[in-house]
């Protein structure tokens, strides 16, 4: 891994680990696969194409015990505060990182963004990303302790997010990641685990990434899920 | 993925990097606290650049803590934003010669 980014990405992870916001988030995102190295180690490599994106999604039932203002904790760390799109979603940026925080959006959903007060920062809404905390598993970056969405349930949500995309770069790099990691979980005999997290969709869900992977000549992990 | 849309979104985001860079800089407050020590007495003035000048301006003998403390909180942040604003456009000038090269390819 680059090093100067590992560097900054350790530091920011340590301050987050050191005011109790990490135990209360979860790594979503590109960033997962660097942490998937540790799950299947031994089974097999990840190769991690990713953007300077750190994701963190902040689940529905995840209340700080107390405020941390991230924007002053990351400060000294060079990281200085933007906003991106029409809707001006904030991020810390870093020549070497931009970290985001992210919400499962629920119900008809909306495009408005959502006011996190006790971290300083607002929070984009996404379709599906609850799945990403619906099934967890604790691992390490450094030594610092990061919950990250459970392979399965990662493999899941890239998928069906795939038609919903609307750059074909990004279906693409999704549907590659996804495909990487149902491989080593089954590799690692985990392909169960994916089926149990599959079983509790709803049909359409089911339905939508039955047909990514069919479309996508992937046919054998379609019959493999069924 | 198809490695160019990867490289125009980095472009793209190191590009809007540099301009937050530079406005956070241009927040800071100008200039730089200086303490002239002259028979035995300390003096401060506020250095601030005007063209290719260096004004010195007279603040008193005594400053408050609280002002000390933010002109030198401001001075390492404007020389931290210097460093990073030169990472960020190395990047971009990487960034342009990568697709540059792409495109050629």
């Amino acid at each position: 891994m680059q090093t100067k980014q590992y560097d900054v990405c350790l530091k920011v992870l340590r301050r987050l680990e050191e005011s109790g916001v990490l135990r209360r988030v979860v790594l979503v995102g590109s960033w997962c696969l660097v942490l998937y190295r540790e799950y299947f180690r031994g089974v097999g490599e990840l190769s991690a194409v990713r953007t300077r994106d750190m994701d963190f999604l902040v689940p529905k039932q995840g209340k700080m015990d107390q405020n941390v203002d991230v924007p002053t904790l990351l400060k000294d760390l060079g990281f200085i505060v933007g906003f991106r799109g029409e809707q001006g979603a904030m991020m810390l940026e870093h020549p070497e990182l931009m970290i985001e925080f992210l919400v499962a959006e629920s119900g008809r959903g909306t495009d408005k963004l959502k006011y996190l007060p006790e971290l300083g920062m607002n929070a984009q809404p996404l379709r599906f990303m609850d799945i990403a905390s619906s099934k967890t598993v604790l691992l390490h970056f450094g030594d610092v302790p990061v919950t990250v969405p459970h392979p399965a349930a990662f493999v899941l949500h890239k998928l069906l997010v795939v038609p919903r995309r609307r750059e074909a770069a990004k279906r693409e790099k999704d549907l590659a990641a996804a495909l990487a990691v149902l491989e080593l979980l089954e590799a690692k005999g985990d392909l169960p685990l994916v089926r149990e997290v599959l079983v509790s969709f709803p049909a359409a869900w089911k339905k939508t990434i039955m047909r990514v992977l069919q479309d996508n000549g992937a046919d054998h992990w379609a019959k493999a899920l069924a | 993925m198809a490695i160019k849309e990867l490289l125009q979104e980095e472009l793209g985001n190191s590009l809007r990097m540099a301009r937050d860079y530079e406005r956070a800089s241009a927040k800071l407050p100008r200039g730089c606290l200086v303490k002239k020590v002259i028979r035995g007495r300390p003096y401060y003035y506020l250095a601030q650049r005007e063209k290719d000048r260096v004004r010195f301006k007279y603040l008193g003998r005594q400053i408050d803590e609280k002002e000390l403390a933010k002109y030198a909180e401001s001075k390492r942040l404007r020389a931290q934003y210097r460093r990073l604003l030169a990472d960020v456009r190395k990047q971009v000038r990487f960034l342009r010669k990568a697709l540059r090269a792409n495109q050629a390819v």
